[in-house]
């Protein structure tokens, strides 16, 4: 009896990935209304597994599969292994529900990553799982989609948006004023803006600042860049012609501050004239300081 | 436990959060605005965006009208300093106050 399968295939600017045309991500499910939260373009309908040829041969190795239910994860190892030949993989898996455990190996030969093999991982719902995934490379990267806990090694591992792995010690967790971490009790929350401990929460910019040196790197080059800026040189040329912030005459002190630190647009007109006349150089020459 | 700000009803259905973290990014005193996946952090101290790029444009008005210039931004400070006490949003000194200068050198 012929079995058949839904799968959406789903384009848009939605996952990192080098293009569009590259980032095609297959979302398996029968689910419609599910599916649709991707914002679903196309429809694949399988009849036997050879019915699939068609669903591989528009995948490329950048592709992202995401399975909602066991049963397709099963299908869809059958069917790559039936329809797959020459590709060193068909791009990462992305399990909402775990496999069973002898699935795992052959999965993880064919993709390059599968998520949510291990049956203790905690994904996000599914429409916040939607959201992160579809958001900007620089946003996915900073948000976590899932993980899980080893009591063993006492370690969390989160897998990140963009998929990326990172591995955090519990020792990191120090308690706050108010609670403490309990590790029999995680989720990730709040569109994988949030790890839940029991009534302890962590922002992933808290734990990605401690544990990621890049997500370190690239936050100082940003604020490297802001130094950069028209602020920054008031700030140098002022304290070069040894002013305090209150000798701005009719600009406050806390204005000078504000446009200092970069909180407010750059100073334009007479703002700008009475910085320049102020400081004792022409108005376009405050940026070059 | 965080700080989870009260909202009406419909912001937090349409997604809109309001958080102070138990774990946070080494960073002045500063609740979350969340939209989704979406945040902007706010200084406790000065009352203006941490980042650069945030503007009170992208926040639903009402979101911002719930923080400032409202008895809750007090709440919320106290909130702050009730999770992590090490850091509070007033120091004791002006030396423990870190990037939010408004003194002249």
């Amino acid at each position: 009896m012929a079995t058949t399968i839904k799968t959406s295939r789903i384009f848009s600017a939605l996952l990192p990935r080098k293009s569009i045309k590259e980032s095609r991500c297959f979302f398996l499910d029968s689910n419609r209304a599910q599916a649709a939260q991707f914002g679903t373009l196309r429809t694949y309908t399988c009849k036997g597994l050879a019915g699939w040829s068609s669903v591989f041969a528009d995948s490329t190795d950048n592709s992202m599969w995401i399975c909602s239910q066991l049963e397709k994860a099963e299908l869809l190892l059958r069917a790559a292994l039936q329809n797959v030949r020459n590709r060193v993989h068909l791009g990462d898996l992305v399990l909402l529900q775990p496999p069973q455990v002898e699935s795992i190996p052959p999965l993880q030969a064919l993709f390059r990553r599968v998520v949510g093999s291990v049956r203790s991982f905690k994904m996000l719902p599914p429409d916040e799982l939607f959201e992160a995934l579809k958001s900007s490379e620089e946003e996915s990267r900073n948000l976590f989609i899932g993980g899980s806990v080893d009591p063993v090694s006492e370690t969390l591992t989160l897998t990140r948006g963009n998929l990326d792995t990172v591995v955090v010690p519990f020792s990191m967790f120090r308690p706050s004023g108010v609670a403490t971490p309990d590790w029999g009790d995680f989720e990730v929350t709040g569109y994988g803006n949030t790890i839940r401990l029991g009534t302890f929460e962590a922002s992933a910019d808290g734990i990605l600042y401690e544990v990621d040196a890049a997500y370190r790197k690239r936050l100082n080059q940003k604020r490297r860049a802001e130094e950069k800026g028209f602020g920054a040189s008031l700030r140098r040329l002022r304290i070069q012609r040894r002013l305090g912030r209150g000798q701005f005459q009719s600009i406050s002190a806390k204005t000078i501050a504000r446009i200092e630190r970069g909180e407010t647009e750059k100073p334009r007109g007479k703002t700008l004239k009475t910085l320049a006349d102020v400081l004792n150089v022409a108005p376009e020459q405050i940026e070059s300081f | 436990m965080p700080y989870d700000h009260s909202l009406a009803k419909s912001l937090k259905k349409a997604g809109w959060r309001v958080k102070i973290h138990d774990l946070e990014r080494l960073e002045p005193p500063h609740v979350t605005i969340y939209f989704k996946s979406r945040k902007w952090r706010l200084s406790l101290r000065t009352g203006v965006f941490l980042d650069s790029d945030d503007r009170w444009s992208q926040v639903d008005e009402n979101v911002r009208k719930s923080i400032v210039g409202t008895r809750d931004w007090e709440k919320i400070c106290a909130a702050w300093d009730e999770i992590h006490p090490d850091n509070p949003v007033r120091p004791k000194t002006e030396s423990d106050v870190d990037g939010d200068d408004d003194q002249d050198e």
